[in-house]
């Protein structure tokens, strides 16, 4: 079962890297060369490639649901707010890799209570040449390039979504351009909203608006960090009860509620910004 | 009674009891919608839609419940 708090594989500069770090930067890096290579590819009006359709197609979905929402909505939005879907589908999409339960390093010393050291643990070193098959009756067996061994593996690998700290940072990052959005396109008479001081029941709704935004943040990042962790770890028991052999349905799931919380996440930002962006009735 | 048994009751009732709610909540609003796209069916896309992320904040719910469960 992967544990809820990311191991730290090394030290950069004085902060630990944890595996979700690594992969969080893996795949900004595969989108942005993607993109890279979709603009290299050139555009035609007449003769599209099916490559552009492509592109098209995932542009008029989502941007067909910005305009009916907020009626008319800069390119700089729309790009902010498609960006939130793409990356989420894509970490979501990740963690159902069947490389991101499988390669890790080897922990023989971890307890249940283990507190995480910051520091990668020692492959293990072999100390005789007969595997110690009692490893089976603990379910702690790990398949090493030397062998057979007994402990618990640190993966190497894992999806961005699956660490409440990411998902905390985005729902953070989504509440915050949903205010800037909001003093962008009312100016600074958007604060009326939380501080009204016209009348005793309006001064009472400014702060439960303000109770509000904190709830959209705690909610914003426990949905989708429970959804992509609780995949995860009914992925890990499935596999582990049934030995491999029906995992498929509970991957076909993974892939639909992955795609359903990223499109959740950007209709509720979207839908956010919009009511931000209407004049607060006096 | 001991701390660990305690604790696995804390973490199947957190869990069992959370998902009671947000159920029941989930079938009324799918029903709803099978409804209104029944008696509409050209709004179909409009209602998919809402309907989806109406199931996204009842789900949230659970999800808190089930944070808890994995985190006692």
């Amino acid at each position: 079962m992967p544990p809820i708090k990311p191991e730290a594989l090394f030290q950069l500069a004085g902060h630990p890297v944890t595996n979700s770090v690594l992969t969080g930067f893996l795949i900004i890096s595969a989108l942005i060369v993607g993109i890279v290579f979709i603009n290299l590819q050139g555009f035609s009006m007449f003769r599209p490639s099916r490559l552009q359709l492509f592109v098209e197609m995932i542009y008029e979905l989502l941007a067909s649901n910005i305009k009916e929402v907020m009626g008319k909505a800069s390119i700089n939005l729309i790009s902010f707010l498609i960006t939130f879907f793409v990356f989420i589908l894509a970490s979501n999409w990740f963690g159902l890799l069947p490389i991101v339960p499988s390669i890790g390093l080897l922990n023989t010393h971890a307890t249940e209570e283990k507190v995480s050291s910051v520091h990668a643990s020692e492959p293990d070193i072999v100390k005789d040449e007969h595997t110690d098959w009692s490893c089976i009756q603990k379910r702690n067996c790990i398949l090493t390039f030397k062998g057979i061994k007994e402990g618990k593996i640190e993966h190497l690998f894992r999806p961005p979504t699956s660490d409440v700290s990411f998902t905390l940072m985005l729902a953070f990052i989504s509440v915050l351009s949903i205010n800037i959005a909001g003093v962008s396109a009312l100016g600074l008479s958007y604060f009326s909203k939380f501080f009204d001081f016209s009348s005793a029941i309006n001064f009472a709704v400014g702060i439960l608006e303000l109770i509000s935004e904190l709830s959209k943040l705690i909610s914003f990042s426990f949905r989708l960090f429970g959804n992509v962790y609780a995949g995860e770890v009914l992925l890990s028991v499935m596999t582990s009860l049934t030995f491999g052999v029906a995992t498929l349905p509970f991957l076909i799931l993974e892939l639909f509620v992955g795609a359903i919380q990223a499109l959740v996440f950007f209709l509720l930002v979207t839908v956010f910004t919009s009511m931000a962006r209407t004049p607060h009735h006096s | 009674m001991d701390v660990e048994a305690a604790r696995a009751i804390a973490k199947a009732l957190a869990i069992g009891l959370g998902a009671i709610g947000p159920g029941i909540g989930i079938g009324i609003l799918s029903g709803k919608a099978l409804e209104a796209i029944g008696r509409n069916p050209e709004a179909e896309g409009k209602v998919r839609t809402t309907m989806i992320l109406g199931i996204a904040f009842a789900e949230a719910v659970v999800i808190y419940a089930l944070v808890i469960a994995f985190t006692i």
